[in-house]
């Protein structure tokens, strides 16, 4: 059973991620998943329901890795620089399964876009803690802003498959985290800093 | 009884048809107008084109003729209200003010016209992204087009060369965000509260924070 069902997440995975939600039927799953249709109704209702349920899933998997890593000792600025290395490190691990994740939501309906949001809702979180260490007066939208830059951009280079040569966006998302909470200054010099040589996972 | 001059006289006959296209480009008007409200209320992928002949009160034959399909009918809604805002936002920006009072003027301009059309507003920042390849590269071209615009802040500031490459999109993408969330959210009667911050946030990089949380408090400029 749970055999079966990993089957099938795998298989939605895979398709969904290469050739987009629209143009996957649940026959096709159902094909790469090798399971008939009772088999695949013993774990989702519908097409839509087993993408969400999937989505879930993978995005817990990748936020107890950047939980972890933003629980950690030290300054707000290392750790959401550990958090973006991280994500981005996950992101390219798997271009199917980055699109799955931040392309192909937008077109698999209202719940999955609602999870999706709550999950950019935990990413305020994280770089709206930055104001504990900020002298600067600013309010949550600064941190709504730069979460929502963040999947516009990722939302583009999943599409072009340009997530490959993502370190330096990733320098220079960096420099527009720091700036409005730490200052120019230390903006700056997060366009040369390397990755934290961390083990991950 | 003494008759009117000839030219108030009723002319003899009827009135000659509207040219075709001209009946067809008001006709693909109507639609577009009962279709924008469609895609706004059930989304992208709730509509059906049952729904948007319903809507606009004609015939499927009558659709078919203006539109391709749903993702054409979208496409086409998309265009003009872009456009549109395009037009308001140019005629809320001073041709001869300096780039900063540039800025201001089209972020108040964009807030209003939200403000004032949040169901054209949903589908320009929130359905366009559920509508699939065509859409959401339309979408990005819309971003592209703002990039230079806001790129030339960089002439004001002296460590303008120092500001990361993708600054610009990633600013336009955040603001893009912070929009489509309170409209996802139901906030838009607040929308234009947002303006003081996205002037922070959008000026700052160029003109450092202090100035940008100055101009982002100064009142309108009189009209």
């Amino acid at each position: 059973m749970a055999e079966e069902r990993a089957r099938i997440a795998a298989a939605t995975v895979a398709l969904i991620g290469s050739r987009g939600y629209r143009q996957t039927s649940l026959e096709q799953i159902l094909a790469a998943a090798a399971v008939d249709e009772d088999g695949f109704a013993r774990h989702f209702a519908s097409k839509e329901e087993c993408f969400v349920a999937v989505w879930d899933e993978l995005n817990a998997a990748y936020g107890v890795l950047a939980a972890r890593a933003f629980a950690a000792a030290g300054p707000w600025r290392e750790r959401i620089r550990t958090v973006a290395w991280i994500t981005l490190d996950y992101l390219q691990a798997d271009l199917a399964r980055t699109r799955f994740l931040v392309l192909e939501v937008l077109n698999a309906g209202e719940i999955a876009q609602a999870h999706r949001d709550l999950a950019i809702a935990a990413e305020v979180e994280m770089i709206d803690a930055g104001r504990e260490e900020s002298t600067a007066e600013l309010s949550r939208a600064t941190a709504e802003h730069l979460a929502g830059a963040v999947n516009e951009m990722l939302i583009r280079r999943a599409r072009s498959g340009e997530i490959q040569q993502g370190a330096r966006v990733l320098r220079e998302l960096m420099y527009m985290t720091v700036r409005p909470y730490l200052g120019e200054e230390a903006a700056l010099e997060e366009l040369s800093i390397d990755p934290p040589q961390r083990i991950l996972g | 009884m003494a008759s009117l001059p000839d030219h108030l006289m009723p002319a003899s006959g009827k009135l000659p048809p509207l040219p075709r296209e001209v009946r067809i480009e008001h006709q693909r008007r109507h639609v577009i107008d009962a279709a924008s409200v469609v895609f706004a209320k059930r989304g992208y992928p709730g509509t059906t084109i049952d729904h948007i002949v319903a809507a606009a009160r004609i015939g499927f034959a009558s659709f078919y003729d203006l539109f391709d399909g749903k993702e054409d009918c979208f496409l086409q809604a998309y265009e003009r209200i872009v456009k549109r805002a395009w037009q308001e936002i140019a005629a809320a920006v001073p041709a001869e003010a300096p780039w900063t009072e540039q800025v201001c003027a089209a972020l108040r301009a964009v807030l209003a016209a939200i403000a004032a059309a949040p169901l054209e507003a949903r589908l320009a920042l929130v359905e366009v992204q559920t509508a699939g390849p065509r859409a959401l590269a339309r979408y990005e071209q819309t971003h592209d087009a703002l990039v230079p615009l806001l790129r030339r802040g960089r002439e004001l500031g002296p460590r303008a060369a120092e500001l990361p490459a993708t600054l610009e999109e990633a600013t336009i993408g955040g603001v893009a965000w912070l929009l489509h969330q309170r409209l996802v959210m139901g906030e838009v009667e607040e929308i234009e509260g947002l303006y003081p911050e996205l002037v922070e946030i959008v000026l700052g990089p160029y003109l450092g924070e202090e100035r940008a949380a100055e101009l982002a408090a100064a009142p309108p400029p009189p009209a």
